[in-house]
């Protein structure tokens, strides 16, 4: 792009992005979506459809300081294309940008849906559907053969329990680089999460990380449109979605158990209750990561979020509160 | 004095925000930053009424709990006596980071094999228990707008 920088994302800026890419696609709104403090997510309508673009396409966008999770914003673009590849249902990736001149930041332009991430939008069968297509998703995401979607430069690890060890010790480096306060739970927590993993023979399988329904499009009647936020995506134990999904309230859709009963119908990996209650202790400790180092850098300071703020007060915190009693401490 | 006080102004715009503003909000964005605000605000007035006296319960609990370990501070009475909030926050990061070596130190022994580290641990973590319960205490409900 030449001429001068662009401030923001609007109008008249996705516009000239858009002419700029050769696409006959005009905004005729762009508008930010609420919810998490890891990277701004936008919503952009176009006056109409064009060949190459659907009616409604988004904008995911790093923050000025990159976002909180350490994860390359240009990874989570190419998981989700693979994945789109393997007929995971995710919506369709169409353009990285890494050139920061024209919002700001780093971006991907992605498929958008009229549809909803709000749970509490579903009760009685849409529950019970929601529940089961959430299900299937994840059992088809765990039969994929984990070589067949590259996550940036890591390796598949040879078992389930190496992949465990390597996401705790990767995490809490990361909270040792950034962190700006002690924090004596967490320690006690990382010493648990060391020696804690329950053995198995499991495959090593890609796991999405982040599952719920706030980071799933739905349609109103409980489908499955789209499973987004794969930005904590790694190769892993697939009882480490299940533990996530149930820490997300999934389980509040129609049961935690009519949930494992069709991911296991659905040709889902074998459950095993000891995994998911480790990895329920590991959803706490890593959220209570990545919130604190949501608002520890100074860069963090004027994104006109407020969300990393309450996140850093309140949610590491509590999750370290949780964590540690699940631990006995 | 200068009237009225922090606390005082943080009530009052807490109010107007919840009772006038809020409700003539209708973009989705704004009201969601809108309800962190005010409960950001209230995290605020929690803290300026509480911090004070948790910090000093916080530092003496960790003085106490670790000297009795054998695992000296180096912080004495005069430095948990202080009464300005600045030099109480310092304080207290100081013992939060022996609190955490001490952890770091335990927890590595214990798991060498160590069976007294391991008594000395319980009173360790015990303590980290009782700092987490405190701080919570000063959190406000929080979260109005979900994760």
């Amino acid at each position: 792009m030449s001429g001068a920088p662009v401030a923001g994302l609007s109008v008249s800026t996705f516009n000239a992005y858009l002419e700029a890419r050769g696409s006959k696609g005009r905004a005729a709104s762009v508008q930010r979506i609420g919810g998490g403090a890891s990277r701004e997510t936008w919503l952009i309508r176009l006056e109409q459809p064009v060949e190459e673009l659907p009616p409604e396409i988004v904008v995911r966008k790093d923050t000025a300081f990159e976002g909180v999770i350490p994860t390359p914003l240009e990874r989570e673009f190419t998981v989700m294309r693979a994945l789109s590849e393997h007929g995971v249902p995710v919506a369709r990736p169409f353009w990285f940008e890494g050139d920061t001149s024209w919002f700001g930041a780093k971006f991907y332009v992605r498929q958008g849906f009229d549809g909803t991430s709000d749970q509490r939008r579903f009760s009685g069968e849409t529950a019970a559907r929601l529940s089961t297509e959430l299900a299937r998703a994840l059992a088809t995401l765990h039969r994929l053969e984990p070589q067949a979607i590259p996550l940036g430069d890591r390796d598949v690890p040879a078992s389930v329990e190496e992949a465990a060890l390597a996401e705790v010790e990767r995490w809490y480096r990361h909270w040792c680089d950034h962190t700006i306060e002690s924090a004596p739970m967490l320690e006690e927590v990382t010493w648990w999460l060391r020696r804690s993993h329950p053995a198995t023979d499991e495959d090593v399988v890609v796991v999405w990380g982040d599952v719920g329904v706030a980071n799933t499009v739905c349609s109103e009647d409980g489908r499955v449109l789209a499973m987004s936020d794969w930005e904590l995506a790694s190769y892993g134990d697939p009882m480490r979605d299940l533990a996530s999904a149930l820490w997300r309230g999934v389980g509040l859709l129609a049961g935690r158990e009519h949930f494992l009963q069709a991911y296991a119908a659905a040709g889902g990996r074998r459950i095993d209750t000891e995994r998911i209650a480790y990895y329920d202790v590991f959803m706490n400790w890593q959220v209570a990561i990545f919130s604190h180092l949501s608002k520890t850098t100074p860069e963090a300071e004027g994104t006109h979020n407020l969300h990393p703020n309450l996140l850093s007060i309140w949610a590491h915190r509590i999750n370290l509160h949780k964590a540690g009693r699940q631990i006995g401490v | 004095m200068v009237r009225p006080y922090p606390e005082d102004v943080l009530r009052d715009v807490r109010a107007t925000l919840e009772n006038v503003v809020e409700p003539a909000v209708e973009d989705s964005y704004a009201r969601e930053q809108l309800g962190l605000a005010i409960s950001l605000i209230e995290h605020v007035q929690l803290r300026i009424e509480q911090e004070p006296a948790m910090l000093r319960e916080d530092s003496r609990d960790i003085v106490e709990t670790l000297d009795r370990i054998g695992l000296p501070t180096g912080v004495g009475q005069a430095e948990l006596a202080e009464q300005d909030l600045a030099s109480l926050r310092a304080v207290n990061d100081r013992l939060t980071r022996s609190l955490q070596e001490a952890v770091r130190e335990l927890e590595s022994a214990v798991s060498a094999g160590d069976t007294d580290a391991s008594e000395r641990l319980q009173a360790v973590r015990a303590l980290v228990r009782r700092q987490l319960d405190r701080q919570r205490k000063m959190l406000g409900r929080g979260y109005r707008a979900g994760t």
